[in-house]
């Protein structure tokens, strides 16, 4: 008789979820599936409301990462009054996105990934958490609190807020930014950079010691995607996105507003989470990762010298077109690293201080597609508007969406290992939280749903009988 | 890594889910103190809630005085106040929160010190989507100001 099981929760994660892994009649893994299990339908709540409010409405989908959310919906705002926001409008935008990228990845490698890595993958669970980190190494995690920090405090320099700051809007940014903050945030660029140097340090002497997890946690070959800029290096903001295999050779590469051309979705009876998958694949075989794992596979580098730097030396260790998701948790280090300079950059233009942030213009269009990078990948909003510009549908594709086959490809590789029969062997649900923390998911992105965390995980057999719950 | 205690001062955090009626008590708190010239040297925040890079701000706070609703079964608008005493086991941890017990820890292992922090809380009467309080919780806010302002100025009163 085949069996599932299921783990609940699965900590560490935003949003709620449910692992089953099915057992055939032999007792081995047969299959296994993350389940998100929570539903809020932001979409439809949407429909009837005015194109203007969607940068605002659509940033109170998540409270990690708002930004990404306002700058995509931005975007597809622009499309249908028609318009091109000034340099210096699209230049604040993107500083502000990266201000996001950096205290994003610093919550997800410091506070959720960081214990994994500092106590091992079995420690005791009451340990593992920032306030052990705290105790044993409190610089590193003094480290993580600056960098998340700095990150929320750029974004609330510039909008006002740390969290759903509405400063972003359709034509650009609501004001321009002051030389008084400009050199504010300046002033804390010194301290950032020490601390992802001082971090990156420690991560590189530490890394032979999780090469088991770099073999085994979703660790196979598949597409990725990110999108480029015209040198076809990493842009979070605007550019080209590309679709390169698991050895870079290249799939696709096209503007993101065609996107329907190249991705498709489908719905998925066990979960809220609509996966995507590349059409010119298919459902089955069309399986593609996001994320700053897929950035750097598909991009030729970062463009800023101290995260090129820190690419090559990872490339020299793990390739140019690294399969191990576990790496997802390196590259976030290293997209730290680039926010910061990124963000030093566009400081250093004195444009930046430039009055001219917004355009203004009515309904051109009843089509809006906008597309950004956000921290866990990439993010694709699109509005269909009357001439009045009442939204009639809209849709969002989200990263941990992108991700969806990629996340069940890695439970079921930690499944095979550690699940035999009856027998669940020691550390299977730690390796089965820690393969789908590396994609950093967001579930109430995904599904747009109240985000709390615990995630369930099922044990089931052939029959679909459950036959064991596991949770703590 | 701490600032020097002659350059602390007094740090007030009112916090809880602004649109979820009383949960918002310790916005509606915030926002007054703020308004108060006694508290021109006290540093007042409303936000939604407890994150754990707080720690650097209680680090460098002479004092602690958190606001917050509770759903504890008491009278509505009954008010409370409680040493926070930290937390080590962590067991409030998450990602983007932590609980009052457990961000005093965090401070204390990572600056080696945390100072006293004290929760006063107001027992609350529902949490419908509405940006209102209830009439007994709205009834408490004086009563809570007066005693955040006096428990943030205890040191220089004394």
């Amino acid at each position: 008789m085949s069996r599932r099981l299921t783990i609940d929760p699965i900590t560490r994660i935003e949003g709620h979820a449910r692992i089953t892994i099915q057992l055939d009649d032999a007792g081995n893994v047969a299959d296994a599936h993350f389940h998100v299990t929570q539903f809020r339908g932001f979409e439809k709540l949407c429909e009837g409301r005015p194109f203007a409010e969607m940068p605002s409405l659509m940033a109170r989908i998540c409270g990690i990462c708002p930004v990404s959310h306002l700058v995509a919906a931005a975007k597809a705002c622009d499309r249908i009054l028609a318009v091109r926001p000034p340099k210096t409008g699209s230049d604040l935008r993107e500083l502000m996105n990266l201000a996001q990228i950096v205290q994003s990845h610093s919550l997800s490698l410091f506070y959720l990934a960081a214990p994994d890595l500092v106590f091992g993958f079995d420690a005791d669970p009451a340990t593992r958490n920032i306030v052990g980190i705290a105790r044993t190494n409190p610089q590193l995690a003094g480290d993580g609190i600056l960098l998340r920090k700095f990150g929320q405090r750029v974004i609330e320099i510039l909008g006002g807020k740390r969290i759903h700051p509405a400063w972003i809007v359709p034509g650009g940014v609501e004001t321009p930014l002051t030389a008084e903050k400009r050199d504010e945030i300046r002033a804390m660029i010194p301290d950032a950079y020490a601390a992802v140097d001082r971090t990156l340090t420690w991560y590189k002497a530490n890394l032979m010691g999780w090469a088991e997890e770099e073999a085994s946690l979703g660790n196979f070959k598949s597409a990725f995607m990110a999108m480029v800029e015209d040198e076809g290096n990493v842009t979070h903001y605007d550019g080209r996105l590309r679709i390169a295999d698991h050895d870079g050779a290249l799939i696709a590469e096209f503007d993101p507003r065609d996107y329907a051309e190249h991705l498709g979705e489908f719905v998925d009876d066990a979960s809220f989470l609509k996966p995507t998958y590349l059409l010119s694949r298919g459902v089955t075989d069309g399986m593609y990762r996001v994320g700053t794992l897929a950035r750097v596979v598909v991009a030729k580098g970062f463009g800023t010298p101290r995260a090129d730097a820190e690419l090559e030396s990872f490339r020299k260790v793990f390739g140019p077109t690294p399969s191990s998701s576990f790496l997802y948790h390196h590259t976030r280090l290293i997209e730290i690293l680039h926010g910061i300079e990124k963000i030093e950059q566009l400081l250093k233009d004195p444009d930046i201080l430039s009055d001219r942030v917004i355009s203004n213009a009515q309904v051109n269009r009843n089509i809006g597609i906008g597309v950004a990078e956000a921290p866990r990948g990439t993010l694709m909003h699109r509005y269909v508007v009357d001439d009045d510009g009442i939204v009639q549908t809209a849709n969002l594709m989200i990263a941990t969406g992108h991700n969806a086959s990629a996340m069940n490809a890695g439970v079921l590789q930690v499944a095979k290992k550690y699940v035999h029969g009856e027998d669940v062997a020691e550390g299977m649900l730690n390796r089965v939280e820690a393969v789908i923390r590396c994609y950093d998911p967001c579930l109430s992105c995904s599904t747009h749903a109240a985000g709390q965390m615990p995630m369930i995980v099922d044990l089931v057999d052939s029959r679909g009988d459950v036959i064991r719950v596991l949770s703590r | 890594m701490t600032t020097g205690t002659a350059l602390r001062r007094p740090l007030v955090i009112g916090y809880g889910t602004a649109m979820r009626g009383d949960d918002a008590v310790g916005w509606y708190v915030a926002d007054l103190l703020a308004l108060e010239q006694r508290l021109a040297d006290v540093d007042v925040l409303s936000i939604h809630q407890l994150t754990p890079e707080l720690a650097a701000d209680f680090a460098s706070a002479s004092r602690v005085v958190l606001i917050d609703a509770a759903a504890d079964g008491d009278e509505p608008g009954t008010v409370h106040v409680v040493d926070v005493e930290p937390d080590f086991a962590a067991a409030g941890v998450f990602s983007h929160h932590v609980d009052a017990a457990s961000l005093v820890a965090l401070t204390n292992a990572l600056y080696g010190d945390a100072p006293p922090t004290k929760m006063v809380t107001v027992s609350l009467d529902a949490v419908p989507h509405e940006e209102r309080l209830s009439p007994p919780v709205a009834a408490a806010i004086p009563d809570v100001v007066a005693i955040v302002t006096r428990l943030s100025l205890e040191d220089d009163d004394a």
